[in-house]
């Protein structure tokens, strides 16, 4: 039996706390040759760019998302496609959670289409995302 | 995502502005300077194979105003195609940036 079978619509997908520090956010950044300094200079991203502190970089989160999705279908399926906007800024020493849901799934095509999004302590979704999965016969 | 890695030029220190950021040829000058993620559409066509020779080719293929709750911000979009030797589509990326 195939694992889409087992898929329903409203199917939550495993939710995951994130609490990063300014380690992974450098490792990350520099992984990219991202030298934004609202990501690592304190003084810059608090005095000359006004935020709170440092600034968590956009696509991690969304990295953070991906791996949501690809966690979830383990080996039964691969990810086509996912989109996500970077609503609102999250900074280090903020608690962030990933998760989803399932809203549509299409038997013939084998494909999924999953709401996704990453939350703050507030509760506020501040990525709303979306991604597609197929799932693989083998 | 580490495709986005893949083709991210590694510039000279001197090629970075002030707040850290490559300087993007692609990009013209903007009256707004403050930038900020607005997010990534990334579509998967096909998988990467050990030997594959990949191309990208990135677009400027938006730009537009917004009214933001602390003032004017303005969007860009660029689509970067990741492509084989041959032509056959194996990524397709949408970046939206923000600048405030």
């Amino acid at each position: 039996m195939t694992r889409i079978k087992n898929i329903n619509v409203g199917d939550a997908l495993p939710e995951r706390a994130f609490k990063p520090d300014t380690a992974q956010l450098f490792l990350y950044d520099a992984a990219l040759w991202n030298a934004h300094r609202i990501h690592f200079d304190y003084p810059y991203a608090t005095e000359v760019e006004g935020y709170p502190g440092l600034v968590i970089a956009g696509p991690l989160m969304g990295d953070w998302l991906t791996q949501c999705v690809v966690d979830w279908l383990g080996g039964d399926g691969k990810l086509v496609s996912i989109d996500y906007s970077n609503r609102q800024a999250a900074f280090i020493g903020e608690v962030l959670r990933t998760g989803g849901s399932v809203i549509a799934v299409d038997p013939d095509t084998r494909e999924a289409q999953l709401e996704l999004f990453v939350k703050n302590e507030a509760n506020d979704v501040i990525i709303p995302g979306a991604a597609v999965v197929n799932f693989t016969t083998d | 995502m580490f495709h986005l890695a893949l083709f991210w030029d590694v510039v000279e220190l001197d090629q970075l502005t002030p707040d850290g950021l490559s300087i993007d040829a692609l990009l013209p000058k903007f009256p707004l300077e403050r930038a900020m993620a607005g997010g990534l559409k990334i579509e998967y066509h096909k998988p990467i194979l050990a030997g594959d020779v990949l191309v990208a080719t990135r677009t400027l293929t938006d730009i537009y105003e917004k009214q933001g709750s602390q003032g004017p911000l303005i969007f860009y979009e660029v689509v970067m195609k990741v492509e084989t030797e041959s032509g056959d589509p194996v990524v397709t990326e949408t970046a939206t940036r923000i600048l405030r």
